[in-house]
């Protein structure tokens, strides 16, 4: 059954309490006045008239009373439907916000008692929140098709350009490689895209188990040897003790994978990247991945996490990120009840630190 | 005519400075960096500048602006990533003349440029008549008295030049600021050579119809002024 609304209730209620009230002081006036007028004709003859009397006013009050009952409860329905308006005008609002309005609506202007504005405030809020949310997402899909288009646009006028008349082999060589090295950089920008929007789409974590983490660095660094001593640089490994915690492999590979290709891009050439793994208080893990390169300007601390943000524009398009990997590897670890921490200084280099739960 | 590329993808400037120069035969500077590229548009030599809108240093947007501000009257054609109707209306409403989005095509950019270039030497048809001399712009084809006529390409772009001003005096810093890119290195009698060539082929005879030189002023191709 729905429940009655509020305006039935609420003049029911006050009909109650009226008719009540009325029949209270209509028992206690009826005595009174049976014992006041016998008290006046004090002769037994008198009795029929003293009950006509009283018969006319029983009439009258129950009259009165039913009268008042009703007005009282037609009084109240009009109060009740007059202090409810401020709710019908906040809905009619709210009727006309979409997505396109959605920032500047802010219910300000309603005017409404204050028992209804925390009421207001909390949709105002919430709005205000949706608001942000779209507009992280719209951010984020105007910077995901600038990444997207950029290679696209760098790859068909080399090609045009290369096709507007015959050329040396050597020049279709050179226009094919670039072409290939824009279709990897969307390719990875794709990759990661799509990692993202698995994170997003997903709560929690898919396939959650014990896995060893000593194992998947030492592993890690062993796939990237290769990417490393391109640079001249190495890696070194310090996570000789068998550590697990409980996660998703993949994701796990994912995070340090790129925390140790920033590494090895932004360190300098032959340098050492060097990952450590330590015990931590509350029983967290802590695996450091540094490398020596130069400071990250501290202004950009802040921002790293942030997806597309890059630090130096043209240092990053030079290595083909988008300004993904850091903001991936911050939402797997959160996934994993963990936090990322990133340190840089001067002539100390960065030191990107991921805490972990250790599996009980 | 002298185009300015300003954009940060050193690859995409250099691809379209390729064709540029390669298909309708234009000086072409680039610029890298937004402040730079701001100080090369402002020195008026430029017939046209190509902008994109995220640069580092000044973003092309605030370039626009400057150059808006300080009287700039040369095209400029915005080509961004950024594509959605309100950074188009932007991009024009600040004094962009035209706004092509990337990836593009470079056969339209080069179009797009050529139209640009025409409206701004109030020039509307492509094919440029003075004398007997036809210009095709389009296709860059040249006829004399309705033969073909086929030009190097400095000899087109000088008389694609003094054609666009004809009638006008042109003096020989304007033909040098409009002809040669920053790395030409120009020999002093460059221009004169160029005329002479020119006046061979086009006005022959010990007295010049065509191709008029107005002493210590410049050229006029076509009619001297009154």
């Amino acid at each position: 059954m729905r429940p009655l609304p509020l305006k039935w209730r609420i003049s029911l209620l006050v009909a109650l309490v009226i008719a009540a009230v009325i029949v209270v002081i209509s028992i206690v006036a009826y005595h009174d006045l049976r014992e006041s007028l016998k008290a006046t004709f004090a002769v037994a003859a008198a009795d029929r008239h003293v009950e006509h009397e009283m018969h006319e006013f029983l009439r009258t009050l129950l009259m009165l009373g039913v009268g008042m009952t009703i007005i009282g409860g037609g009084v109240a329905t009009i109060i009740v439907l007059w202090a409810l308006r401020p709710i019908g005008k906040t809905a009619a609002r709210l009727r006309g916000i979409t997505h396109r309005n959605l920032g500047s609506e802010r219910l300000e202007d309603l005017r409404a008692p204050s028992e209804l504005r925390p009421f207001i405030a909390a949709l105002a809020n919430m709005l205000e929140r949706l608001d942000r949310v779209l507009e992280q997402q719209r951010q984020f899909t105007a910077d995901a098709s600038h990444e997207l288009r950029t290679p696209l646009a760098l790859a068909k006028s080399t090609l045009q350009a290369a096709r507007t008349r015959d050329r040396d082999p050597a020049e279709y060589r050179q226009a094919i490689d670039e072409t290939l090295g824009d279709l990897e950089r969307m390719q990875r920008l794709m990759g990661q895209l799509l990692v993202l929007a698995r994170l997003d789409e997903v709560n929690g974590l898919p396939d959650a188990a014990d896995v060893s983490l000593d194992g998947v660095l030492q592993r890690l660094a062993a796939d990237h040897v290769a990417e490393a001593a391109q640079r001249g640089s190495q890696i070194v490994v310090d996570a000789a003790r068998p550590a697990t915690v409980r996660g998703n492999e993949g994701q796990l590979g994912q995070l340090f994978g790129n925390l140790i290709d920033n590494a090895i891009v932004h360190g300098p050439a032959g340098g050492t990247v060097r990952v450590t793994m330590s015990d931590d208080a509350d029983g967290h893990l802590a695996v450091c991945v540094h490398d020596a390169g130069v400071a990250i300007p501290a202004e950009s601390l802040p921002h790293l996490f942030d997806r597309f943000y890059r630090a130096d524009p043209s240092r990053s398009r030079a290595t083909g990120g988008a300004g993904l990997g850091l903001s991936i590897a911050r939402e797997i670890a959160r996934r994993h009840g963990g936090d990322i921490k990133i340190a840089s200084l001067p002539d100390a280099g960065t030191s990107v630190t991921v805490r972990l739960p250790r599996a009980l | 005519m002298r185009v300015l590329i300003i954009e940060d993808e050193e690859r995409l400037a250099r691809n379209i400075a390729r064709v540029l120069a390669e298909e309708v035969s234009y000086a072409v500077d680039t610029s890298t960096d937004g402040e730079d590229g701001l100080h090369m548009a402002g020195s008026g030599a430029y017939d046209l500048v190509i902008l994109d809108l995220l640069l580092p240093g000044l973003g092309g947007l605030d370039i626009l602006k400057a150059l808006r501000a300080a009287g700039s009257r040369t095209p400029v054609l915005i080509l961004t990533a950024r594509d959605t109707p309100a950074d188009i209306r932007q991009g024009l409403d600040l004094g962009g003349d035209d706004y092509l989005t990337k990836p593009f095509d470079m056969g339209e950019l080069v179009a797009r440029c050529r139209a640009l270039i025409r409206r701004a030497y109030d020039r509307p048809n492509p094919a440029l008549t003075v004398g007997g001399i036809r210009i095709n712009t389009a296709a860059h084809s040249v006829t004399f008295k309705g033969k073909t006529v086929l030009l190097g390409a400095m000899e087109y772009r000088m008389l694609e030049y003094l054609a666009m001003r004809a009638g006008e005096v042109v003096s020989k810093a304007d033909i040098e600021e409009h002809l040669y890119d920053f790395n030409s290195e120009t020999a002093s009698n460059v221009i004169e050579v160029y005329v002479s060539l020119l006046r061979k082929r086009f006005d022959p005879g010990p007295r010049h119809r065509l191709i008029h030189t107005v002493r210590g002023q410049g050229y006029v191709l076509g009619e001297l002024p009154a």
